[in-house]
């Protein structure tokens, strides 16, 4: 495995008073692919995530393009995230929460119509257009996680991080939403990382999977070796079916 | 579905987009404008012409007793509700930004209580005349009650709502040993009670001289921070993802915020419904919500209480009403409407 990493993680772990949540956790995430954590709930999914991001204080080491991330929880200016429940500002309206993810960049006077361009595409991209100047509020679940993405998509990251990205929406929307996150990730090169609980849908997108339990990581690789093994199938109690769909995707049933 | 709904959602509201900076300048006119009116106005009136000129150093300006009126009796209590203003303005949209709740308040941290409880220990302390050190002990009280809230709260203010629930304790217990003082010392009580309901009466540019430093910086400081600032609006996982520290930043906002509402408590006794109104007031008429109209904010906030001071040295004059009377009087209806039209206005 000889391709660029961007996300490069060793010996991770990460306790919250005395309870163990992450355990020597080894990932790496290739450059430019879309890679998708997987597992049960309580696996430690979106902690891994959060410590990602530099959220969350752990021990072990990180490195994001080649930065080691400070392991007290520290900015960082890798990753975008989109958090499963993204918090929904009270007074807000959509658009002024889109260009919030033109915080980290240049504000200057200079830069305003490039940062204006950037948001309008975001929304454009989300169909958002129609909603953007209404308050943040007023929208459903589905309509905030879209502003999230879109929010996240003009923050222009290398690492587009997100923690269940299509858990609020409707069937048809999920893979509309998956579409531009792709599109992202094959025109501006952007690394995606996700945790997503559909594993059917997410081997529509991700190539690359990691499989966790109980803290760990279990399995981890190209989605052929992941689906053919034996822990994904563990990590759920043996309670799942994998088929092989009609163009060879997997399908990934519950058992009954 | 209906044909109207899109079309009224896409369409910009005009003001959403003008820029903080004609803001800013609409909301100076609006203070220069009202600090000239109250300086005028009063038992004896004076010529806003000769106020102006005064004012900006011309030639025919006020004379003799007029003159000794407006620079050593009116300006320095107008001047100290400006500063005042712009204190609880600046503090409290600083903290509805940092605790994300929209009714946060300057006091939400149990600095009117601290502050309270301070004045009423001076008070009973020393019965004689003790106006000269009250603001020290209001200060030494609200910074106290602060930092016991923030301590109490855990991990110094990392989780806002724990941190707004610990300040609800601090504050019932300051009340509750305020109100054991004043029981036992019930001679104190109207002197307490009249600096409870707020007040701006000055003696020359005295307190003026001892508030305006820290108010001037703590505001300035709170200006280079609200760059930063919008940030919070987001979960502290997401602000992070932004580039920011939400730890530090929601720190330092607070203990500047602390600082400048402290002082203006000290010099001002309780003054409600500033902290809460002004920042909503903005909010409603730019139609944004960013903590970048820091300074359209603090502007509007020195002019509110201007006006508000001059309404309770004037309405029923020669008597005072408490200012704090007038900010409720004004602020609760006005408060209410700008909820009803925003709760029918946000689709």
């Amino acid at each position: 495995m000889n391709e660029p990493t961007m996300i490069q993680a060793s010996g991770v772990a990460v306790s919250v008073h005395r309870h163990q949540i992450l355990r020597d956790v080894d990932l790496s995430v290739p450059v430019g692919g879309w890679t998708c954590i997987i597992g049960p709930n309580g696996a430690g999914k979106t902690t891994a995530l959060r410590v990602l991001v530099g959220a969350q204080a752990f021990s072990g080491l990180v490195r994001i393009n080649g930065d080691p991330l400070d392991a007290r929880g520290q900015r960082n200016r890798h990753c975008a995230y989109v958090a499963q429940r993204p918090a929904a500002p009270a007074g807000m309206r959509v658009r002024e929460y889109v260009e919030l993810g033109r915080f980290p960049h240049d504000n200057s006077r200079g830069s305003r119509d490039s940062n204006r361009a950037v948001v309008d595409d975001a929304l454009e991209q989300l169909e958002l257009e129609s909603l953007q100047y209404r308050m943040l509020t007023s929208l459903s679940g589905g309509e905030v996680q879209r502003a999230a993405i879109a929010r996240a998509i003009s923050q222009q990251a290398p690492v587009l991080v997100l923690d269940e990205p299509t858990s609020a929406l409707d069937l048809h929307r999920q893979p509309a939403i998956l579409n531009v996150i792709d599109r992202q990730r094959k025109e501006h090169g952007t690394t995606v990382l996700c945790t997503m609980h559909d594993i059917t849908l997410a081997a529509m997108y991700a190539q690359d999977f990691v499989v966790m339990n109980h803290g760990r990581v279990v399995d981890q690789g190209s989605a052929a070796q992941v689906f053919a093994g034996e822990h994904l199938a563990h990590a759920f109690n043996d309670n799942i079916e994998i088929f092989a769909g009609p163009d060879g995707t997997p399908i990934v049933l519950p058992r009954r | 579905m209906t044909t109207t709904a899109p079309e009224t959602a896409t369409r910009a509201p005009l003001r959403a987009y003008a820029r903080t900076w004609v803001w800013a300048a609409t909301a100076g006119g609006l203070l220069i404008a009202s600090v000239v009116v109250a300086a005028a106005l009063g038992p004896v009136s004076l010529p806003t012409g000769g106020v102006l000129r005064t004012l900006f150093g011309l030639p025919g300006g006020l004379e003799g007793v007029d003159r000794t009126l407006l620079l050593e009796i009116r300006l320095p209590r107008v001047v100290l509700a400006v500063l005042v203003g712009m204190a609880l303005a600046s503090s409290g949209a600083a903290y509805q930004t940092v605790f994300r709740n929209p009714l946060a308040d300057p006091y939400l941290l149990g600095v009117a209580a601290g502050a309270g409880l301070g004045v009423t220990i001076a008070i009973t302390l020393r019965t004689s005349a003790v106006s000269a050190s009250l603001p020290l002990y209001a200060t030494a009280g609200a910074v106290l009650a602060v930092v016991v809230t923030l301590t109490l709260g855990g991990r110094l203010g990392s989780d806002p709502v724990t941190t707004v629930l610990a300040g609800v304790a601090v504050a019932s217990f300051a009340t509750a040993v305020q109100t054991y003082l004043q029981q036992r010392n019930s001679n104190t009580q109207r002197p307490v009670f009249s600096w409870i309901l707020g007040q701006l009466t000055v003696t020359g540019w005295d307190s003026v001289r001892a508030v305006a430093g820290y108010i001037i910086a703590s505001i300035a400081a709170l200006m280079v921070l609200s760059r930063r600032l919008d940030a919070l609006q987001l979960s502290d996982d997401e602000a992070v993802s932004l580039g920011t520290h939400p730890q530090r930043l929601r720190i330092a906002t607070i203990a500047c915020a602390t600082l400048a509402t402290s002082a203006a408590v000290s010099v001002s006794g309780l003054i409600g419904f500033v902290g809460i109104v002004v920042p909503h007031l903005v909010r409603y008429l730019t139609g944004r919500s960013s903590i970048r109209l820091l300074p359209v904010i603090a502007l509007v906030g020195g002019a509110f209480l201007v006006l508000a001071d001059l309404g309770a040295r004037t309405l029923l004059s020669p008597a005072e009403v408490p200012i704090g009377v007038i900010t409720a009087f004004i602020g609760a209806p006005f408060f209410l409407f700008v909820l009803r039209t925003r709760a029918g206005g946000a689709r």
